[in-house]
């Protein structure tokens, strides 16, 4: 959503980037560890006015968010000290697991083109496996996931 | 906790994922597995904290921070998330053109994949402490399924589910 918003603003209607700029800044988002739209916004902002644009930039797109989490924790907290709280609360986090099950399939959902369906199929298989069975650190899956998409190729394009 | 400790397993988290929801299992195993100081259902409330409103993916690591340490705990969530965004700034001048590269693209996109198994993994004993229930079990499929396969916002799943609480717990009183 942010970044389709920003295409809009920063590339068409000011035409303070250009549409490779852009392009870049994207596809270094994808490959900076970390959450991607940050990233995005950090590259862009720098692009425009090197590192006082960049800290403004991830200031704003992440500050005002972190102060509602915060104060929805401490909701959170203090309505699961009563039993209807508690109710409500047994409710909200069941959605949220709901949500975790669609986090995981919205992460893999885009690689199941034809070319690279088995791949990614096999690597979610053996990092749930590595996990649920055997415990082996999840950094160590990744590391290791990552070495075999290195080897095992599927003529990947951005 | 030490914040500077907080700060390093957070970032550590941060720093070996390429999507906020990814850090999920690292998260576990330092926070819940390994040090014990948070339980499963604390985790899992601070990721529908993260959830509920505006912002990155990976904002729920503030409160993991919060939870953990109180506000300063959030302020080093929230530093935590934001530091491996800045690394984009000198891939821009390194990578540049190169960022293209199909090896490279297929090893983010292979540990991607591989990340999605750990979500599920790292669920698995959070789902164990969520649903207790047959209506709990339901209220987490709709969800996962208006999440999946419709642009509706996680918050208004979010609040129907609340609702629906409010209402169980009206009735039962």
């Amino acid at each position: 959503m942010i970044t389709a918003t920003l295409q809009r603003e920063l590339v068409h209607v000011r035409g303070w980037l250009t549409m490779d700029q852009y392009g870049l800044a994207q596809s270094l988002a994808k490959i900076t560890p970390g959450t991607g739209s940050l990233a995005f916004c950090a590259a862009t902002a720098w692009m425009l006015r090197r590192w006082t644009g960049a800290v403004v930039a991830v200031l704003v797109a992440s500050l005002p968010p972190a102060v509602f989490v915060v104060l929805l924790t401490w909701g959170f907290t203090a309505v699961s000290a009563n039993r209807p709280g508690r109710l409500v609360l047994a409710t909200v986090l069941a959605s949220a697991v709901g949500m975790m099950w669609a986090g995981a399939w919205l992460l893999i959902r885009p690689q199941l083109g034809a070319r690279t369906w088995l791949r990614t199929v096999v690597l979610a298989a053996a990092g749930f496996l590595a996990l649920a069975l055997w415990s082996i650190s999840p950094i160590q899956i990744l590391i290791g996931a990552a070495l075999v998409g290195a080897v095992w190729s599927s003529g990947e394009t951005a | 906790m030490k914040l500077v400790l907080l700060y390093v397993l957070l970032l550590k988290a941060m720093a070996t994922t390429f999507s906020g929801t990814a850090t999920l299992p690292v998260v576990r195993q330092d926070f819940v597995v390994r040090r014990g100081l948070l339980t499963d259902r604390d985790l899992n409330m601070a990721f529908t904290a993260g959830r509920s409103g505006p912002g990155p993916n990976g904002i729920y690591l503030v409160s993991v921070g919060y939870l953990v340490a109180g506000l300063p705990g959030a302020c080093v969530g929230w530093l935590a998330m934001i530091t491996p965004a800045f690394l984009s700034i000198p891939l821009v001048r390194l990578v540049g053109s190169r960022v293209d590269n199909p090896r490279l693209l297929a090893a983010i996109r292979a540990s991607t994949a591989a990340s999605a198994g750990l979500v599920l993994a790292a669920n698995v004993p959070m789902a164990r402490d969520a649903l207790t229930s047959g209506v709990l079990v339901a209220i987490a499929v709709v969800s996962f399924g208006v999440f999946s396969f419709t642009r509706l916002d996680s918050v208004w799943v979010i609040l129907v589910a609340a609702l629906l609480g409010l209402l169980g717990a009206t009735l039962i009183h």
